[in-house]
């Protein structure tokens, strides 16, 4: 199924914007959470296959990140070296996940209860529905023990728990070739860490049309020690990249709607804003608690889409 | 979920109080005009506690001034760096206010009345409007057997009307505020230039058509050759003091003298001993309105005063009589004719002495009074004194207590009332009564009459004029000629009084019973018999003056009502530094802590100095016009920081982008010296937590986006607010530090991180154990630590400032190491040590 055979009527247009500024307005209220409910909400209201809402989304993305991006390097936060060597893995995780994408395309259907179900939908749905499932546990799970510790009814008289077991020092790891980031202030450093970031990350936004930021970020910070304004401007460059390969690759295979990518880019830019400017005002751990919730709601979502397409 | 509801509530709420929202700058100006009130309202504050002087009422008026001023200044700074909110604070602090000013200061609105009253049978007048001599007047009208001359008053109405229409009033103030009454040049001085004002300015049109209306009504309906009476009756709200004779009376006045003697009678408020008197009783001048009586003159054959009891003890009555105007006899020019009369049974005159007749006043006809030859030989018949007594009795019974009756007998031979008072110092001595004589010791006088009982010892001091008197020592047994009224300001500093003439029913002597001062009068030779210097021993019971100390009186016969002149300026102090000083309202954190809580005026600058710098802490917000006139630090140390000068914060030449020795700001200096450290490292991966990190990303997954937004930086020249976003947690900075030591302070708040919630409590550890070593007063619950340190001086404000600098770089990712409370306390305990980048910790194995 390509875009030549999902035509956009235009009566759906507004239709499509005004869902833009909504999942825009959850994004910008949400941060980078918003993202991760657009495409499967694409495919369970508008119907639009998994294929092209990954490719517009990512279309979508694209333009948002560039204006971004264009704002950081006037101010010299990005950290090219870095920004380049990550590209590499980067591009090569999204051409795997597209590839990913496209195999499922292509690879017809079953059947369930003697019905035919897209493999693709199938698929897509499930591992977005763990995704959600996972982000929104994670969430709510985090939000509730900030509240409860915030309201001082945690145990904090349970100071010396056992240290995390799994201390991963990639730090120390000194495969070769170890490269020197100077803007970073990183004297060494093997390239293979960037490296598997990067194509972390791009496999994400190639399968999933996720910007990856929510990873690439702390990595960048945590694990190569980026300073945080480096890493920030870094990231955006990287997002601008990923998801400008990851409309490329996309087109070529036929999966980018144009006129879907406007609809959602006007949406999105509006929306943002509105929602950006709520969040300061809630507080962080009801921000994830409502979103946790949000997850659920659209993991339910796209199980009742399955579903029905299985029983009807 | 419970509170989901909560949150719904408290985020509508908030929303709904955010009237609307102030720019930060404008904030900033208001923050820091609240910041110097504060300061003069505490330097005020302490400089009143202090004060050993208290000066006049202004000094005391001014302290109020200096106090209440900045408060309401900060009161009316935070409604404008609110937008609004705090509407219930103005109210509370304005309540304060008029309590205070009003009730402590006095300082009372203006009422409006009548200018002029007139009794009328069956309904009294008001003795705040009228004054108590009138409205007791007004009491007696229709009572049977009590005849009172026709009269009309000027209310205190009038009396205000006059002071404030002819700008006496501010003059007083202004007299009042300057003078320090401690110093009794100062009274004098006072004195003199308050009647000259008073004599001088015009009494107002109104009140003088009034006055000569009301004149005009008085003389119709009489039909007398005689003009009126123009006496005092001024307002006290003690009513407890007689101001016995301190006022003048202008007798016998005809229409054209009227507005002449209505001046004199106010002016007389204004005579030394007069305000001396009102001093010595704590009365400040506010305290004492000035109605005047206007009565009809009458034309006595005989006038005295009546007690209808004696003040001494014994219940026979006394009367003392004069024969013409009582004027002698009140001011103790003259020795009266004196009767003692028994008043139970049937009354009968048990005991007389005879007067000196010396002075007798009439009225002439038209005005003015002439002094005639004495001629008879008794002022009243025996029957007559005894219908006074009977007088005085039926008085005494009417108002219920023992009264000091003056009275006239008219030629028609009609007995009048003309004043009935409180008989002062009644049936409170008895103790020491009629003692015996004291052997061993040289007697210097015998036979004084008693004016006022007790017994004192002091040395001998000759009074001849007014002149000097400031110089009166302490006990002090002063020897007059006559006990005139004057004496009554410098009466509580003296220990006895001996005159040559007087009468124990006059003015003094009552003034001498209200002070407890032992008064003899009539004693003939006092001037001779008592020399100048010498130590006596004055028993007023017993008429007697010893040479020398006599212990067993003065053992025996302590002075039974002293009351000690009292300082109503410093008692006026007192009582404003009780209703301003206290702080109730300490705890900031308590439900109490808000507007309706605050009693005092050190409560409600405490209230508004807490909340304007929690305001300034919680500016967060940037309007978009701020945002454009941010400028970005260049400056050697990854961290994108964006400033708004608020005002010498920058220098003037800095553009968009700013370096760093355009920054003026003194804690932001300090901030920024502390955060370029060279120990501190930047960059690199301090630890990895694979749990944590999952944390990290879910976390940035919502919510988090403003991680990695440029810090920015509100600053001007001695005021630092740093926003920064260093890593995944808030933390900000928020400074004073300039030259006012009370305002210094130096503030923190970091919450959150990236690591799961038990290492970013850990971190939290961590950042308490630091914060506290460097002396802040630190709050640390889960993961949030808030750290002041306030009221230092301005080098150990930029110290700390410098070192919260290092804390926030050294602390920005140590949440993901923290893998025990030991290991933030050994962190704790290398940061503290110097080492910012935790070289020991990194060589560490593990």
């Amino acid at each position: 199924m390509s875009v030549a055979d999902f035509p956009i009527s235009v009566e759906s247009f507004p239709w499509l914007v005004l869902f833009g500024l909504v999942v825009g307005g959850l994004g910008g209220f949400f941060g980078v959470g918003g993202g991760f409910l657009m495409v499967p909400m694409l495919n369970v209201v508008f119907g639009i296959p998994y294929n092209i809402a990954v490719g517009s989304d990512l279309g979508q993305m694209c333009g948002m990140s560039t204006a971004a991006t264009v704002r950081h390097m006037r101010f010299g936060n990005i950290d090219f070296k870095l920004g380049a060597l990550m590209i590499a893995g980067t591009a090569l995780g999204v051409e795997a996940g597209a590839t990913i994408l496209e195999i499922l395309k292509h690879s017809g259907e079953v059947v369930i209860n003697g019905r035919p179900v897209s493999l693709m939908t199938l698929v897509m749905s499930l591992v977005y529905a763990a995704l959600l499932i996972f982000l929104g546990t994670a969430m709510i799970r985090e939000s509730r023990s900030t509240l409860k510790r915030v309201a001082g009814k945690g145990d904090l008289a349970v100071a010396e728990a056992p240290a995390s077991p799994v201390v991963l020092r990639l730090r120390t790891l000194k495969l070769w070739p170890m490269v020197t980031l100077p803007a970073s202030g990183i004297a060494s450093i093997s390239l293979w860490v960037i490296l598997i970031i990067g194509f972390l990350t791009g496999f994400l936004s190639g399968m999933l049309g996720v910007g990856g930021g929510f990873i690439r970020m702390p990595a960048l910070v945590y694990i190569l020690g980026c300073p945080t304004v480096v890493a920030v401007g870094t990231d955006l460059f990287e997002i601008m990249f990923s998801s400008g390969y990851g409309v490329f690759t996309h087109a070529l295979k036929g999966n980018v709607h144009l006129v879907l990518v406007l609809a959602l880019l006007v949406g999105t830019t509006v929306g943002a804003q509105i929602g950006a400017s709520y969040t300061r005002k809630a507080g962080g751990p009801w921000v994830r608690f409502g979103f946790g919730c949000l997850a659920f709601l659209g993991v339910i979502m796209v199980a009742v889409k399955l579903y029905l397409q299985v029983v009807r | 979920m419970g509170s989901l509801g909560d949150w719904l509530k408290e985020y509508v709420g908030k929303r709904r109080s955010r009237r609307r929202s102030v720019p930060v700058a404008e904030r900033f100006i208001q923050f820091r005009s609240i910041g110097a009130a504060n300061n003069s309202f505490l330097e005020n504050l302490a400089h009143l506690q202090e004060r050993g002087e208290v000066g006049g009422m202004r000094a005391v008026v001014s302290a109020y001034e200096g106090l209440a001023g900045p408060v309401g200044a900060m009161v009316k700074g935070l409604v404008a760096m609110t937008g609004g909110r705090y509407e219930s604070l103005v109210q509370r602090f304005e309540d304060l206010d008029r309590v205070l000013s009003q009730e402590v200061l006095k300082a009372r609105p203006i009422e409006f009345g009548p200018l002029v009253m007139w009794p009328s049978p069956g309904t009294t007048l008001h003795p705040e409007e009228v004054g108590p001599k009138a409205a007791r007047l007004s009491q007696l009208l229709g009572v049977d057997g009590v005849q009172v001359p026709p009269f009309f008053v000027v209310t205190v109405y009038g009396y205000r009307a006059f002071v404030e229409a002819s700008g006496l009033q501010d003059l007083i103030n202004e007299l009042i505020w300057d003078s320090d009454f401690s110093r009794s040049e100062a009274i004098e001085v006072f004195a003199h230039e308050v009647r000259e004002a008073v004599l001088a300015s015009e009494v107002p049109p109104l009140l003088a058509a009034a006055l000569e209306e009301a004149h005009g009504r008085l003389t119709e309906q009489l039909d007398s050759p005689w003009g009126v009476a123009v006496r005092s009756s001024a307002v006290v709200e003690d009513s407890e003091s007689s101001f016995a004779g301190q006022f003048e009376s202008i007798l016998n006045v005809d229409r054209a003298g009227l507005l002449e003697a209505y001046k004199q009678v106010i002016a007389s408020k204004y005579r030394p001993a007069a305000v001396q008197y009102a001093l010595a009783r704590g009365f400040l001048d506010q305290d004492v309105g000035m109605p005047v009586l206007v009565m009809a003159m009458l034309q006595p054959a005989a006038s005295g005063v009546a007690y209808s009891r004696d003040p001494e003890g014994s219940p026979a009555a006394i009367v003392t009589a004069v024969p013409g105007l009582a004027q002698p006899l009140v001011e103790g020019k003259v020795t009266p004719d004196r009767f003692t009369v028994e008043a139970r049974g049937v009354p009968a005159v048990v005991g007389a002495t005879r007067g000196d007749g010396s002075l007798v006043l009439r009225c002439e006809v038209g005005h003015g009074l002439v002094e005639v030859p004495a001629g008879a030989p008794w002022a009243l018949a025996t029957r007559q004194a005894v219908e006074v007594a009977r007088l005085a009795r039926s008085l005494e019974q009417h108002f219920g207590t023992p009264q000091d009756v003056e009275w006239v007998l008219d030629e028609q031979g009609t007995l009048w009332v003309v004043q009935s008072r409180p008989l002062a110092g009644t049936g409170l001595e008895g103790a020491a009564r009629d003692m015996p004589e004291v052997e061993g010791y040289p007697v210097l006088v015998r036979g004084g009459q008693r004016a006022a009982g007790g017994v004192a010892c002091g040395k001998v001091v000759h009074w001849v004029s007014p002149q000097g008197r400031a110089l009166l020592p302490e006990d002090t047994v002063l020897v007059v000629p006559t006990t005139s009224p004057a004496l009554a300001g410098a009466l509580p500093r003296l220990a006895a009084v001996v005159a040559v003439a007087g009468s124990p029913t006059g003015h003094m002597a009552t003034v001498a019973r209200e002070f407890g001062v032992p008064c003899l009068v009539g004693v003939t030779d006092a001037f001779t018999l008592l020399p100048e210097g010498e130590e006596v021993t004055v028993d007023a019971h017993g008429g007697r003056v010893y040479l020398g100390r006599v212990r067993e009186l003065l053992d025996r016969a302590p002075r039974t009502m002293t009351r000690a002149a009292r300082d109503p300026v410093r008692e006026v102090l007192a009582r404003l530094v009780e209703r301003v000083a206290p702080l109730t309202l300490t705890d900031p954190d308590s439900p109490d802590f808000r507007p309706e809580a605050c009693r005092t005026l050190h409560d409600v600058a405490r209230f508004v100095h807490q909340r304007a710098m929690m305001e300034m802490f919680a500016a967060d917000t940037l309007s978009a016009r701020e945002r454009r006139q941010l400028h970005r630090l260049t400056w050697s140390r990854p961290m994108d920081l964006r400033l708004l000068d608020l005002g010498g914060g920058l220098t003037a030449n800095a553009g968009k982008v700013a370096s760093l020795d355009q920054v003026l700001s003194v804690p932001l200096l300090a901030l920024l010296r502390g955060m370029a450290d060279e120990r501190l490292s930047w960059s690199g991966p301090v630890g990895f937590d694979l749990k944590g990190f999952m944390s990290v990303v879910v976390r940035s997954a919502a919510d988090d986006q403003r991680f990695g937004e440029p810090s920015f930086a509100l600053c001007a020249r001695d005021y630092v607010h740093l926003s920064s976003r260093l890593a995944y947690h808030f933390a900000t900075v928020d400074s004073v530090c300039g030259k006012l030591v009370n305002e210094n302070y130096a503030r923190l708040l970091f919450h959150g991180g990236a690591a799961i919630a038990q290492r970013r409590e850990w971190r939290a550890r961590f950042l308490a154990r630091v914060l506290h070593h460097c002396g802040f007063n630190v709050s640390h619950v889960s993961d949030r630590v808030e750290a002041v340190l306030a009221k230092r001086p301005a080098a150990i404000i930029e110290e700390a400032l410098v070192m919260l600098g290092r804390l926030m770089v050294a602390a920005r990712h140590l949440d993901m190491v923290m893998e025990s409370a030991a290991t933030a306390d050994a962190f704790a305990r290398s940061f503290v040590s110097g080492d910012y980048g935790f070289e020991m910790m990194r060589r560490r194995p593990g």
